[in-house]
């Protein structure tokens, strides 16, 4: 079996590098392959090696083995746990491939390299792990982190965080103890269908990363399951037209310094009506809420008991709702869905073939059965991203047209962001049209009508002198570079990426 | 002006992400500093041989909050902290008075494999004695032919370098390149070209991105 799987690889790799004209050379495929996988060019000697299987005719094959040396390299593993850092927005690695020398600034750095969560990042690529098990792991190293533990006093180090978990970890809560001294790290497994644990985000670094508080109720973390698992950034979208802002604000930052605590008491019981009672914040807080809840026992250390909830959420105009009876469920829930495959294919996708080359419908569907068919499995999907032909393709600078679209999209998204759950009493099936897809609503009349509204939005005609969006709730402001670059872009007839202008200047 | 442009070419691009940091294609800092590390068999960069919270922002970092990198491409911060870490690795490299074996080991590898071609037939233990004695070669071919060592040495064949869709010529790029480091009619000890030659080229996009 091995052996006609290798013989595809090779013949793949083959047909791809014979069947498009504009692909690189094998040199530089060599370089491109060590690259993206372990960050670096290749050596003197890879080169040399590669030399001597050209002139042999084993070029291919070559590659290959090397795809898989690389795969199976410290650096993957290394890369792969820092890319999981940025995706899951943790501090990113200081120390490089775990090396003693130089100064890392902080204390953080020793507890950020031996945690049970960046462990289970750096095994995904080193073990070929399911993705999954970031979802629905249940076996986790733990470290006890002297030094965090001391200079913080409190127990968050993965120890304390599980001792309720572990009768004998109990006794050591999670702060600094000599006894302990002579134990690095601790492995432990717990039942398949646990669901007081799952994968990484019962980790003591997720949770210290997203705490919850009497505010937030968990939100902060659910928020984060959606962006991270299901490609929801769950930007809130609340309207400023309504006069009612104040009031949003001071939900928000109830402590004005003037106030009294009764006064806070009360603002506080009044916004939280207006809050609840307001369809743009029910678009995200119907998801937030049931999957919070999933968090509700385990404020700062994880609990001996789990916590019922619900993952919830809209797909098309259908809400799907799957009540669980602890956040091992929801992991296991998370990963059944379809959303969560097109998610995390669009994570790889943009890892590997970058904003080069969209992903078209039909390419993520094709790529999200590949993505089961290989057990989700980490290398094993990268392995099959590398053979896109894409991925071979010759570099080349933007062109300045594809350059400022990218800007503006990239503007865009941030309102579609916030938009995209809002209701739109001007459309036929209740949704707003995606503003990053041009022309936007589909037409060019579409289009004209929602640029001007933009325009109007922002205020455009002043300089974004008194804008109605972004409003002043959401939590980023609008620079004057962006100002410049969308009056600029519709000014010209909001060309896209070749040029050519959607509507008419 | 032609090679003024080819020093240094920061340009935005689409390209592999690989992972966050900059914009289009750039390498992440981690990537970045071990590029170095590699590039240099390990030898110490002195502050760069781990990612600080201060060069974090300039060398494309994210901001935890809004996970977006800090700037969008390389700028004048970043080519800042990239100078330096640059300086500390050439240093190490050429100047260290740091006698234990394992650098002098490490140090007499790398410099053999930098200047091969001046170096022919000297043994090892005379390496970094002669890596400061040896003179530009004479003739332009040689130095010609030295220059695209180093080139090779740097970012790879020209075809790896093509692949990058930024330099279109390279053998008018190697002209340039020798005539600001090895300016003709000039005899001089090679070392110091040869260390201007690696700061101009560890500066390229095409060591500084995936692809």
């Amino acid at each position: 079996m091995k052996p006609l799987l290798m013989v595809g690889w090779a013949l793949s790799f083959g047909l791809i590098f014979q069947a498009k004209a504009e692909t690189i050379g094998d040199f530089a495929k060599l370089n491109r392959l060590s690259q993206v996988i372990r960050g670096h060019g290749p050596t003197q000697g890879e080169r040399a090696e590669l030399e001597t299987a050209l002139r042999l005719g084993n070029g291919a094959r070559f590659l290959e083995t090397k795809t898989d040396q690389y795969l199976a390299s410290d650096q993957h593993a290394f890369k792969m746990r820092v890319r999981l850092e940025e995706l899951f927005r943790l501090k990113t690695a200081a120390r490089l491939l775990g090396r003693e020398g130089g100064s890392p600034s902080l204390f953080e750095s020793e507890y950020h390299e031996k945690n049970a969560l960046t462990y289970l990042f750096t095994e995904m690529g080193r073990q070929n792990r399911s993705w999954d098990d970031l979802l629905i792991a249940k076996d986790y190293r733990l470290f006890p982190s002297e030094r965090f533990a001391v200079i913080q006093g409190i127990g968050v180090n993965d120890y304390g965080f599980m001792a309720a978990l572990i009768p004998d970890l109990k006794s050591l809560s999670g702060t600094y103890s000599s006894e302990l001294s002579n134990e690095t790290h601790r492995d432990v497994r717990f039942s398949g269908n646990d669901p007081r644990v799952a994968g990484a985000i019962t980790t003591s670094r997720f949770m210290t990363r997203f705490v919850t508080t009497g505010l937030n109720k968990n939100r902060k973390r659910a928020a984060e399951v959606f962006r991270v698992f299901l490609c929801d950034s769950m930007s809130a979208a609340i309207p400023s037209t309504e006069g009612k802002d104040d009031q949003i604000f001071d939900l928000m930052l109830p402590h004005d310094q003037s106030m009294t605590e009764n006064e806070i008491r009360t603002m506080a019981q009044q916004s939280d009506s207006l809050h609840g009672s307001r369809p743009d914040c029910n678009a995200c807080h119907f998801k937030l809420d049931p999957m919070g809840r999933t968090f509700l026992t385990s404020p700062f250390a994880l609990s001996a008991q789990a916590s019922p909830g619900a993952l919830s959420f809209k797909r098309g105009q259908q809400i799907v709702k799957v009540p669980v009876k602890g956040i091992g469920e929801l992991g296991a829930a998370i990963t059944q869905q379809p959303e969560y495959v097109s998610c995390q294919v669009d994570h790889f996708w943009s890892w590997f073939m970058g904003s080069r080359h969209k992903l078209s419908d039909a390419r993520r569907a094709q790529l999200s059965a590949e993505f089961d068919r290989v057990g989700r499995r980490t290398n094993d999907f990268i392995k099959i991203l590398l053979k896109q032909p894409e991925f071979f393709e010759l570099g080349r600078l933007m062109s300045e047209a594809e350059i400022r679209a990218q800007h503006v999209k990239t503007f865009l998204k941030k309102c579609q962001d916030c938009h995209k759950d809002q209701y739109n009493s001007n459309s036929d099936d209740g949704s707003f049209p995606d503003f990053t897809k041009w022309p936007i609503g589909g037409s060019a009349d579409e289009m004209a009508r929602w640029t001007r509204k933009i325009s109007r939005a922002m205020d455009l005609a002043h300089d974004g002198e008194s804008p109605v969006m972004p409003p002043r709730t959401a939590p980023w402001r609008t620079s004057l570079r962006e100002v410049n670059l969308l009056k600029s872009w519709i000014a010209d007839g909001a060309p896209d990426e070749t040029g050519r202008r959607t509507v008419a200047p | 002006m032609k090679l003024a442009i080819s020093i240094l070419l920061l340009t935005m691009a689409l390209g592999l992400h690989s992972q966050a940091s900059f914009r289009g294609g750039y390498k992440s800092p981690q990537d970045l500093l071990l590029s170095l590390k590699e590039k240099f068999n390990g030898i110490s960069g002195s502050s760069c041989d781990s990612l600080s919270d201060n060069d974090r922002a300039a060398m494309g970092d994210q901001n935890m909050q809004t996970g977006e990198p800090f700037a969008d491409e390389p700028g004048a911060a970043f080519v800042t902290v990239w100078s330096t870490c640059l300086n500390n690795y050439s240093y190490n490299l050429f100047y260290s008075t740091d006698t234990s074996p394992e650098l002098l080991a490490k140090r007499t590898q790398i410099v053999r494999e930098i200047m091969a071609p001046l170096l022919a037939g000297v043994v090892d233990e005379q390496v970094l004695k002669a890596m400061t004695t040896v003179m530009v070669p004479a003739s332009e071919a040689e130095r010609e032919a030295y220059i695209a060592h180093l080139m090779r040495w740097v970012l790879g064949t020209d075809e790896e370098i093509q692949a990058y869709g930024r330099m279109t010529d390279p053998k008018q790029y190697r002209q340039d390149l020798m005539r600001h480091v090895f300016p003709p009619g000039v005899s001089a000890y090679a070392m110091e070209g040869t260390r201007q030659a690696l700061l101009i080229l560890l500066k390229r996009d095409e060591f500084l991105m995936y692809q």
